[in-house]
């Protein structure tokens, strides 16, 4: 009896059994136990003592040989801490996965703590291994042998060869099948490449978006126009400056299928003009207070589709004050202001515009009607051309014929304009206006009230597109449809 | 595409090939469902999106994964360009990829080739049809991409690409106003025909890592520099010079992750993701109508952030997952004065505001089946008045629904 307890004291007093690292690759790291420090493991082997901690870096390797013949293996991105007794060793999985291989551990305990669950093997022999995750979250994967698992929010379970099992702060998950070495690695070529995929399909997101901007930009400078027809109309609006004292005011358009179709208007001034146009511009309605610094000498406007054209030109331009000219029809009471967007008012204030001396209307080179006069103060003092041509002086075939002229408004609900010039020769011109919605469709009249010309009228055609439908005896048929900004028709007076 | 063919066939012949064991990769999504714009609606109709990808292992570490993908989509997304203001819209688009993947066991570095061609077309408007759109586009691209793997599964990862994109069906009026006349030419001199095809270089760099021990981060950097040689840059005369315009698109994001567990069958994802765009361009704007010079008007930057919550309820495989997402965004035209309802200029700069809500449930019926809803809502309001072209403040909806099979 006193040989037992004297065996058995000393078997107590006996240190624990140490572990040996045996084989290393890449960077393996050791950490004694109560020391902070961690130092490289440079030499194998190396005894570990109960308590020290060993991690692995990235794509490192580590071999550990514990008492009883059982092996541990590491795999790269590891730290675990070995704590060895005489009854068994256990393994502290911080982070990373473990292998254990045992033959026959006899009566000794093979142990493996995660964060969530804690696994003993039960067999003589085993192969196993655990991975711990984000969160703490482990994986146990039993090859050979028996394997207890127990959950550190409560469950056990049992896991045979073949089987695995997952645990989370939650619990244990349900154990599943083992995948095989082949669909293991299927799994992960299919995983990694899925990500690339993924990767590859983002790449085009910022290449989609630098196309939509540009058809975004496309939409915002008024390029991409949807006619009162709903069909889409492409627009351009430009400024040409052929020479210094003139420049032409261009919009062109297209419809599918059709060619080039286009109003432009071009001035010709006294003098050269600066190469900022703003000013200019504001000048064109009139000009209160004082005479522009520029006169338009000459005006050529056209709308044309590319077949069929008709034009408006004067020429002999001279700045009048309306408002203090011998003719009170003409006095303007509220002028056009650009930049301000509006009307403003004008009575009593010196207006000058530009009147013209000689103008004339042409439809595909007819000329339908115009006029002469000599210093015009007063456009009720002109001529109605008559057998010659205003702007040439080239005598006519035939007398002009006498016209009249009528504006209705043929859509009692949308804002819709229709001019019709009749000429006792049998022919006409007509000018279809509608005011265009920016979906497409012709505005409701709403927006204009009862105006079907005039300052409300035009400045209710601000705020929408405008689409001008020209026909002329003289095109056979065709039209000349433009969709163009109002304000420049306002700015030119091309608008009644 | 010729040089897109030599680049794939390059890409082929440099990685020597055993017998294919392919992993066939992809999905289908199929969606039906309406969208509404300022009240507004759009016809029921659907949208479609299939991948697939077959990857295949090749000899010495290298990886091929192919890929084709088609899109058709009649319902509009709220991420596309609204303010064009058409509730139907159809758009179609296919893509072409080809990438290969360098990744040892023993290195942290891979590195990715890869070339694209891909094709989108357009309907916006009822007389437009499928290949003959305005802005038809085609674009390809080839690359190559570097990852270095800090520690699994976080990397960083960064690359660069060619690209070419062109609007085949788009041809500036003007230059055909150059030509047609009559011996009359109604253009400016140095202009342009395709003024929008572009060319240049897309750069690239992201990464993720762990922030603390719950969170997180991801972040990406992508910048287009985009060259176009047809198109001239507009002066203060409103004339055109012989430089070329020239933008660089730059767009930054970074989120941020937080996993959270109840138990093993409720699980949540919060995330919140901060992003930023911005473009400069040497290109200026002109309008006509009143002769006013606007030097800069293609640059703006947008501030955007979105926090978003997903739930995840039942097996960790296949969860039902709902998500509902509250976006923001702000966007400043640094250079672009705003204007009143009838198109006057006013003082400071044109901005625009967006906010989104979004809400989306994916319910999986079988492990490769699973059943989608999706709404979004989008409000936009702007200092902008004048909204005859492009409509800078609205309200739409898009609310499909659908299912999605997964290879």
């Amino acid at each position: 009896m006193r040989l037992i307890l004297i065996v058995a004291g000393l078997a107590a007093a006996a240190p624990a059994r140490a572990a040996i690292l045996r084989e290393t690759a890449g960077l393996v790291m050791v950490r004694r136990a109560g020391v902070d420090a961690w130092r490289p493991a440079r030499r194998a082997p190396l005894r570990l003592a109960s308590g020290d901690s060993v991690r692995t870096g990235f794509n490192a390797r580590v071999v550990v040989s514990l008492d009883g013949g059982a092996v541990l293996e590491a795999a790269g991105n590891t730290q675990f801490a070995l704590e060895e007794s005489r009854t068994g060793t256990a393994a502290d999985l911080v982070f990373g996965s473990l292998r254990l291989r045992a033959r026959d551990l006899g009566a000794r305990m093979l142990t493996v703590r995660a964060p969530t669950a804690t696994a003993r093997v039960r067999s003589l022999a085993a192969d196993w291994s655990a991975a711990v995750s984000g969160g703490g979250n482990a994986l146990f994967e039993v090859r050979a042998g028996l394997l207890g698992v127990e959950g550190a929010a409560g469950g056990a379970m049992l896991l045979r060869a073949g089987e695995r099992v997952e645990a989370d702060l939650a619990g244990l998950h349900e154990p599943s099948l083992v995948p095989t070495p082949e669909r293991a690695l299927r799994e992960d070529f299919a995983a990694r490449m899925r990500a690339e995929l993924s990767e590859d399909l983002e790449r085009g997101a910022v290449q989609e978006l630098a196309g939509a901007e540009l058809r975004r930009q496309e939409h915002e400078l008024g390029r991409v126009l949807t006619d009162a027809s709903g069909d889409r109309v492409r627009a351009e609006e430009f400024v040409v400056r052929a020479a210094p004292d003139r420049f032409e005011f261009v919009a062109l358009n297209q419809r599918r299928g059709a060619g080039l179709s286009w109003y432009s208007w071009t001035g010709t001034f006294d003098a050269a003009l600066p190469a900022d146009l703003a000013p200019v511009f504001q000048a064109l309605p009139g000009s209160v207070g004082a005479p522009a610094p520029w006169t338009l000498t000459s005006f050529t406007a056209t709308r044309s589709n590319g077949v069929d054209v008709l034009t408006q030109s004067a020429a002999g331009g001279h700045q009048v004050d309306l408002n203090a000219n011998a003719d009170p029809a003409d006095d303007v009471a509220a002028l056009f202001d650009p930049a301000a967007g509006a009307f403003v008012s004008t009575v009593g204030r010196p207006v000058y515009r530009s009147l013209f001396d000689r103008g004339g209307l042409y439809a595909d080179g007819v000329l339908k009607r115009g006029w002469t006069g000599t210093n015009l103060q007063a456009m009720s003092d002109a001529i109605p051309a008559s057998a010659s041509d205003p702007l040439t002086g080239a005598a006519l075939a035939a007398a002009l014929p006498s016209y009249t002229s009528n504006a209705t408004a043929p859509d009692g609900s949308a804002a819709r304009v229709t001019a019709l010039e009749s000429y006792s020769d049998g022919t006409a011109l007509t000018s279809d206006e509608r005011a265009v919605a920016p979906g497409g469709g012709v505005t409701t009249r709403d927006a204009f009230g009862p105006a079907t010309s005039g300052t409300a009228y035009q400045a209710a055609l601000l705020r929408q597109g405008f689409e001008l439908t020209t026909a002329a005896t003289e095109f056979g048929g065709r039209t000349v449809d433009v969709l163009v900004s109002p304000r420049v028709l306002i700015e030119t007076g091309t608008l009644p | 595409m010729r040089r897109l063919a030599a680049a794939v066939l390059l890409a082929a012949a440099a990685v020597p090939a055993r017998a294919l064991d392919w992993t066939p990769l992809g999905g289908i999504t199929a969606l039906g469902g309406l969208h509404a714009f300022d009240g507004d609606r759009g016809a029921f109709t659907g949208n479609a999106d299939a991948v697939f990808a077959p990857a295949a292992p090749l000899t010495g570490n290298w990886s091929l994964l192919p890929s084709v993908r088609g899109t058709y989509e009649g319902t509009r997304r709220l991420t596309d360009v609204l303010g064009t203001a058409t509730p139907a819209q159809e758009r179609a688009a296919g893509r072409l990829g080809l990438r290969s993947v360098w990744a040892s066991p023993r290195s942290r570095w891979r590195f990715k080739p890869f070339a694209d061609y891909e094709i989108e077309l357009l309907k916006e408007t009822r007389d437009e049809a499928w290949g003959r759109g305005l802005f038809d586009q085609r674009r390809w691209s080839v690359g190559g991409e570097v990852e270095y793997l800090t520690r699994a599964p976080y990397s960083v990862r960064g690359g660069a690409a060619w690209f070419e994109a062109a609007f085949p069906n788009y041809l500036s009026l003007e230059s055909q106003a150059a030509l047609q006349f009559q011996g009359r030419s109604l253009a400016r001199e140095l202009v342009g025909d395709r003024v929008l095809d572009r060319q240049g270089w897309q750069f690239f760099l992201s990464g993720d890592a762990p922030l603390g021990s719950r969170v997180i981060g991801t972040g990406e950097v992508s910048t287009v520099w985009s060259k176009f040689p047809r198109q001239t840059i507009v002066g203060q005369d409103g004339q055109l010079s012989a430089r070329t315009r020239e933008d660089v698109l730059a767009d930054a994001s970074f989120s941020a992750r937080m996993p959270h567990e109840w138990n093993a069958d409720l699980r949540a994802l919060g995330a919140l993701t901060l992003g930023v765009t911005a473009n400069s361009s040497n290109q200026n704007g002109y309008d006509a109508s009143l002769g006013r010079f606007q030097p800069g008007f293609y640059d703006f930057y947008e501030l955007r952030a979105a926090p978003s919550a997903t739930l995840f309820v039942g097996p960790r495989k296949r969860p039902v997952k709902a998500t509902l997402t509250v976006g923001w965004r702000r966007r400043e035209y640094p250079h672009r004065a705003p204007q009143d309802g009838n198109g006057a200029y006013g003082s400071g700069t044109l901005g625009t505001t967006e906010w989104t809500l979004g809400a989306a449930l994916s319910y999986p019926m079988s492990p490769r089946l699973s059943l989608l809803f999706d709404l979004q809502r989008a409000s936009a309001s702007s200092n902008q008045r004048f909204q005859q072209f492009y409509r800078y403040a609205y309200q739409a909806t898009t609310a499909l629904a659908g299912v999605r099979w997964d290879w």
